[in-house]
This record gives C-alpha cells, sequence and structure tokens, in this order.
C-alpha cells in the first residue's frame, strides 16, 4: 500500500510505501499551538519507506527541541510531518490524501487538552503519553 | 474579556479586545489540510478589535479560492487566523492562550470528513455549510 499527502497549496506532495502505524490523538500544549486546532493525529512510519515527490524546496523545518521536530510548507503553512532527532518519523494524518488505512487508536496528553474541546469517543485517554508507545 | 493568542515559537502574538463568537470546526478536505488534523477548530473575531502584537513581519499568507486565506508563522508554521479580502476574519483556537471561554458550537461540513475521524454523537452537525451561511 502506498500512502500519498500533501499540503493545502499541493506544491508539496510525499508518499509513504510501507504502512502506517501508532496514530494518536495529542492534545499537549504543543500540538495544538502547532496546529492551531483541538488536537494533533501523527502517525508512525518506518522512516525509509517517506519520499517526498515534489515541492521539497519548499519545506521547512522547525526544530524547537534537538529530540523534535516539523516540517511544514513555507507557501501556505500546512503541517506535513514530524521529525526525531532530524529524520522524519511521522506524518500527520489531516494530510493524507483519502483513506490511510488506519484510524486514531488513543488519545494522550489529556491532561493537557484545551477547555473548549471535550473528548465524545470511546478511544482510551492517557494523561501523558504512556510508557509502552 | 481580552484574549491572547500566540504561534508556538513566540514570535508572532495577538490580541482581541471583547472575545470571540461563532466558534466552529470544519471537517472539508482543504481545512483539514490548513490544520493538519481532523478538522479546524476556529472561531470569529471583529476586525476592529483584533490587533498583532508582536511578530507582523513574520507572518506569511496564503489565499485560497474565493478571497479566503490563512495566516501563519513563517518561523514556526503556526496557522494563527484566517483572513477574508486581506481582512482578519478568525483565529485559530488552538493558538489561542488561555480559556477563551467559548464551545465549538457546530461542526460543519461532515459529509466531507476523513475517513478515520469519529464524529461525536450529540453536536449540532451539517453535512455541508450550516444554514445561516
Amino acid at each position: 500500500m502506498t500512502i500519498k499527502g500533501g499540503c493545502l497549496c499541493n506544491k508539496v506532495c510525499y508518499e509513504i510505501t510501507g504502512p502506517l502505524f501508532n496514530v494518536d490523538n495529542c492534545h499537549c500544549s504543543m500540538c495544538r499551538r502547532q496546529h492551531g486546532a483541538a488536537f494533533a493525529t501523527f502517525a508512525q512510519f518506518n522512516p525509509s519507506d517517506f519520499n517526498w515527490t515534489s515541492g521539497e524546496e519548499f519545506v521547512k523545518v522547525f526544530d524547537p527541541s534537538p529530540a523534535g521536530g516539523w516540517c511544514f510548507c513555507s507557501e501556505c503553512g500546512s503541517t506535513l510531518a514530524g521529525t526525531d532527532k532530524g529524520k522524519i518519523t511521522m506524518i500527520t494524518l489531516g494530510s493524507v490524501e483519502g483513506d490511510p488505512g488506519i484510524k486514531p487508536q488513543s488519545h494522550i496528553f489529556v491532561g493537557s487538552k484545551a477547555e473548549w474541546h471535550d473528548i465524545c469517543d470511546n478511544l482510551p485517554q492517557f494523561e501523558e503519553r504512556p510508557t509502552n508507545a | 474579556m481580552k484574549i491572547t493568542g500566540e504561534c508556538f515559537c513566540g514570535k508572532v502574538t495577538y490580541q482581541v479586545e471583547g472575545g470571540l463568537r461563532d466558534a466552529r470546526s470544519c471537517h472539508c478536505s482543504r481545512c483539514r489540510k490548513a490544520f493538519s488534523s481532523q478538522a479546524s477548530a476556529y472561531a470569529l473575531v471583529d476586525l476592529s478589535k483584533f490587533k498583532w502584537l508582536s511578530g507582523k513581519d513574520l507572518i506569511t499568507s496564503y489565499v485560497g479560492k474565493g478571497g479566503f486565506g490563512l495566516q501563519f508563522c513563517s518561523q514556526c508554521g503556526s496557522t494563527l487566523c484566517g483572513i477574508l479580502n486581506g481582512a482578519v476574519h478568525g483565529v485559530t483556537l488552538g493558538c489561542v492562550n488561555g480559556d477563551p471561554e467559548i464551545e465549538i458550537g457546530k461542526h460543519i461540513y461532515v459529509g466531507s470528513k476523513a475517513t478515520w475521524e469519529i464524529i461525536p454523537e450529540g453536536v449540532l452537525k451539517f453535512s455541508e455549510g450550516a444554514p445561516e451561511n
């Protein structure tokens, strides 16, 4: 299964040639502010399965800490991927075209969630990141 | 009440006098990419009560169809506000500091929602735009 995705202005596109796994809805303050949304949904994959297929020159990397950062389109602002020690290891599920073949499995950092957002599904909730994730 | 907001890196900041109104979550394909998330989280402001406090020179605008666009921090990628015909129209709730004392009152374009999203029961939702729009 090849997963394709891209940004809002469609200048930056990517493909992932292997499966996605470990999809979480993250409610931490960093993710909320970075996305401007109620929470973020990231999916992991094998880093060797990832390729930019167009517009890599428009990709801006923001690394607030050595442990992690993200890549966004400098033209439209869509956040496309998350990095770990400089390597792209996650994509935002919102940037995937069509059905990614996987759904979020839990809510993490629920202890930091926005006051204005209520979680209304039955997925497991964790105050922070579960130790086995 | 006075509301403040900022991007992830804190360089771009704003304030809104008098609060936010008409908070909504839009599940259309464009909003999902703009927010890189399952849906937007967005509320309207009165232009006369909105003021950039810092970092205005770091803002990049992306304008799509119909004159509606988004403004994001060129340094960290946070999407801060929506613009209509060049003027600030609303703010992304994820970039608001603290509790904006507002809740999302409606979910729109749920007919376009992502395959992986679970829409909560009991919320006001519309397959496309809300009737008053």
